[in-house]
């Protein structure tokens, strides 16, 4: 078959190879722009990963530069001063503990919330989404008083329930807004059906909502990983205490072993990448399903 | 299909958090009838050992001397030999606490909370005065024989963690603050010694910069430490050691401001904002010739400082302020430890917190920790052929000091503290002028 010669005019050329430099141009625009971004947010991740394997002289002196020798070392220090195993341990613990028991409790708040209308729903409702307003440092001595007095000081579970209470409110506020958008026609469905209320909670309304439990769970577990305040306030011995005090286990009155912390801060982020590769698509689409609504 | 997948799926997410919640509650749930009578009938032998455990007496300390504090290593030693010691009787028991920020918030919090540890340390700023009006303290005056008394510093007992005629708090470590420098760096730029005046410290500053060399390190960052101390030593020097009683209207405020902006002109490009770290890089790499610390950093020449410049390192007084009302060779310092304890309901536990601080601040004990960790304290010591060098110049120094002066983190209300970083950073910018910068911190006196 023989080419067919499609003559442009003149004109018409210099637009499309317009068009075409600037389309170039664009991309590469997008290109500079997106690496920025990625290097402004890798960056400070892969300095805090190769200053763990730095020496704390060399860190000082060059804090930009390749480590002269690589310090395994600093890890097994990390690991066997700070007890961070154990720590590790606990932190797994109490964080997926109080996320599960943190989300039931969402879950039933925000379903009464989203699906029922009664009387004083919004004052409720207000009353859960005004926690998220209060800074969790103006509630150290309630809590405190509060554990103590339960006789809870140093356990596992002073910190786990602690730790539900003060996500109840965004945990809340972000359930609730994926139970209003489902269908009421489902649930009237069910009740013709024949289900009661806690089928119609634990068969339509829980699955129906999974999106926004593990957005609002992702949150929650990754509050109680990253929480500080009351692990230190609420504990005293290693058998109880979080990874996050084990980082702060190298910093001293005068003085910061900064390669050895940087390494427990390394070992302490795992979990929360982990959390985000396995749950990254009900992450996003959780973040996003809220933009696009009208 | 969906739908009973679903519910396997919450289910067993139920079944979890079932599991969970009970295995978690079961620790602290009250024991069943079966558990109490085969505790009943348990051997004589364990009742014994139960009985005896009740007579033991727990002494909670929550402490900072642990991890990588360089009292650690000894602290550790004395409490284990003090349990040895009262076996059976008494036990002190640690909560390690190596971050200070939160030791002081969680202590603060304690005792607001009206749970107070039984033991526990306060530095000069801010919280102490907290702690003695809450009325949760012990009062160590009953305690307090000449043999104890005895042991410490001339007149120390007589002024420090006294409130309303109470003795509440220990002086326990001592923080003298003079001026440390790279006697290597400095004959570079031809000195022998540390310079007299403020005058002469800056030619000296300016021979150094030509050098291309940090003269002093400063920060702005965190509580703006060494900057602060050297505010301190400039403000005293210009004000006398009494300034601070006149309050910040006092002139010398605004005449150290000027000199500490100056001091500015002298110091690495990444001083402002930088935290404690940033200083003490600059010195221990060799970069900076000037810097201001305490006692506690001296292990610290030996261990993160470059080859050598242990070897280098001497200290003097800070410079006077020629025509201030300060004198040569005045120091500044501040207790940088009180030792302090709850007010016991319990006769033989207040005894026992008392027989603790006091094995705590024996002079055997407090030289051991001293020479291990080049800390100084209250206690007396002694100064000896084997006591560390710098440490011994900084006690024969801040002996034969005119005045020991208390430091602006010490002396001034804690909002000021507060304010103060910020304020500096705005004076080291050129965003405010000395006398904005001392308005600055009275607007946040007065708030």
């Amino acid at each position: 078959m023989a080419a067919i010669d499609i003559k442009l005019p003149n004109e018409k050329k210099t637009s499309v190879e317009t068009n075409k430099h600037l389309s170039v141009i664009l991309n590469v625009l997008k290109w500079i722009v997106l690496m920025f971004f990625a290097i402004y947010a890798i960056f400070p991740i892969l300095w805090l990963l190769i200053s763990s394997f730095k020496t704390n002289a060399e860190l000082m002196s060059e804090p930009f530069g390749l480590p002269a020798v690589w310090q395994f070392g600093n890890y097994l220090n990390a690991l066997k001063a700070s007890n961070l195993g154990i720590l590790f341990a606990n932190s797994v613990f109490i964080s997926i503990a109080a996320t599960c028991i943190n989300i039931m409790l969402a879950g039933m708040i925000s379903y009464c919330i989203a699906r029922f209308t009664f009387k004083g729903k919004e004052i409720i409702f207000v009353m859960f989404s005004a926690g998220i307003l209060v800074p969790l440092n103006a509630l150290m001595v309630p809590y405190f008083t509060i554990v103590n007095k339960l006789g809870l000081y140093d356990k596992h579970i002073g910190l786990i329930i602690v730790y539900t209470a003060i996500g109840i409110p965004v945990s809340t506020f972000i359930v609730r807004g994926f139970m209003n958008g489902i269908p009421r026609e489902v649930e009237e469905a069910a009740i013709i059906d024949g289900c009661g209320f806690f089928k119609r909670f634990f068969m339509i309304i829980l699955p129906l909502s999974k999106t926004g439990l593990v957005t609002a769970a992702t949150f929650q577990f990754l509050t109680c990983w990253n929480e500080f305040v009351y692990s230190m306030l609420l504990t005293s011995s290693t058998k109880v205490r979080t990874i996050q005090l084990g980082i702060r286990y190298f910093t001293n009155q005068f003085s910061t072993d900064f390669v050895s912390m940087y390494a427990a801060i390394i070992v302490s982020i795992i979990p929360s990448v982990i959390c985000y590769m396995l749950f990254q698509e009900q992450i996003i689409s959780g973040l996003t399903s809220g933009a696009v609504k009208g | 299909m969906k739908m009973k997948v679903s519910l396997k799926k919450s289910l067993s997410v139920l079944a979890a958090s079932g599991v969970l919640v009970s295995t978690v509650l079961g620790g602290c749930a009250p024991k069943t009838e079966n558990e109490a009578v085969s505790e009943a009938a348990a051997p004589k032998k364990e009742e014994a050992k139960k009985e005896e455990a009740k007579k033991e007496i727990t002494i909670n300390f929550p402490t900072i001397w642990v991890g990588t504090d360089s009292k650690a290593n000894v602290i550790s030693q004395l409490i284990t030999s003090f349990n040895e010691e009262n076996k059976g009787s008494i036990k002190v028991v640690v909560e390690e606490m190596p971050d200070y920020q939160a030791y002081r918030e969680k202590t603060k919090t304690n005792v607001i909370a009206g749970n107070a540890p039984d033991i526990f340390t306060t530095d000069n700023a801010g919280n102490t005065e907290i702690f003695y009006k809450s009325g949760k303290l012990m009062d160590f005056t009953p305690y307090l024989d000449d043999a104890w008394k005895g042991t410490f510093l001339e007149g120390t007992l007589d002024k420090e963690g006294v409130y309303e005629g109470q003795h509440l708090a220990i002086p326990y470590e001592m923080a003298v603050l003079p001026v440390m420098y790279n006697a290597k760096l400095l004959k570079q730029v031809g000195y022998d010694e540390f310079p007299k005046t403020y005058t002469e410290m800056f030619e000296m500053f300016d021979k150094l910069k030509a050098a291309d060399l940090i003269p002093a390190t400063q920060m702005t960052g965190e509580n703006a430490w060494t900057s602060m101390l050297w505010y301190s030593q400039i403000v005293t020097s210009i004000g006398g050691p009494d300034v601070y009683s006149r309050g910040l209207d006092d002139p010398a405020f605004v005449e150290a401001a000027k000199v500490m902006q100056k001091m500015f002109d002298y110091t690495s490009s990444d001083a402002v904002g930088a935290g404690a770290a940033v200083p003490a890089g600059h010195f221990l790499n060799e970069k900076a010739a000037v810097f201001m610390n305490g006692p506690w950093f001296i292990g610290r020449f030996k261990k993160d400082g470059v080859e050598g410049l242990y070897d280098n390192v001497q200290i003097a007084p800070a410079p006077y302020f020629e025509g201030g009302k300060g004198q040569a060779g005045g120091y500044i310092g501040t207790v940088q430890a009180y030792l302090v304890a709850a007010k016991q309901e319990d006769k033989a536990k207040e005894e026992a917190v008392v027989k603790f601080i006091k094995y705590l601040t024996d002079p055997a004990h407090v030289a051991q920790l001293s020479k291990e960790s080049g800390a100084l304290f209250y206690v007396k010591t002694g100064v000896s052929d084997d006591t560390e060098r710098i440490q011994k110049a900084m006690i024969e120094q801040s002996n034969a000091a005119p005045y020991v002066a208390n430091h602006f983190q010490a002396a001034m209300p804690q909002k000021v503290v507060t304010e103060f970083p910020q304020a500096l950073s705005s004076l080291a910018l050129g965003e405010s002028t000395p006398e904005e910068f001392v308005e600055l911190l009275k607007a946040a006196e007065s708030k």
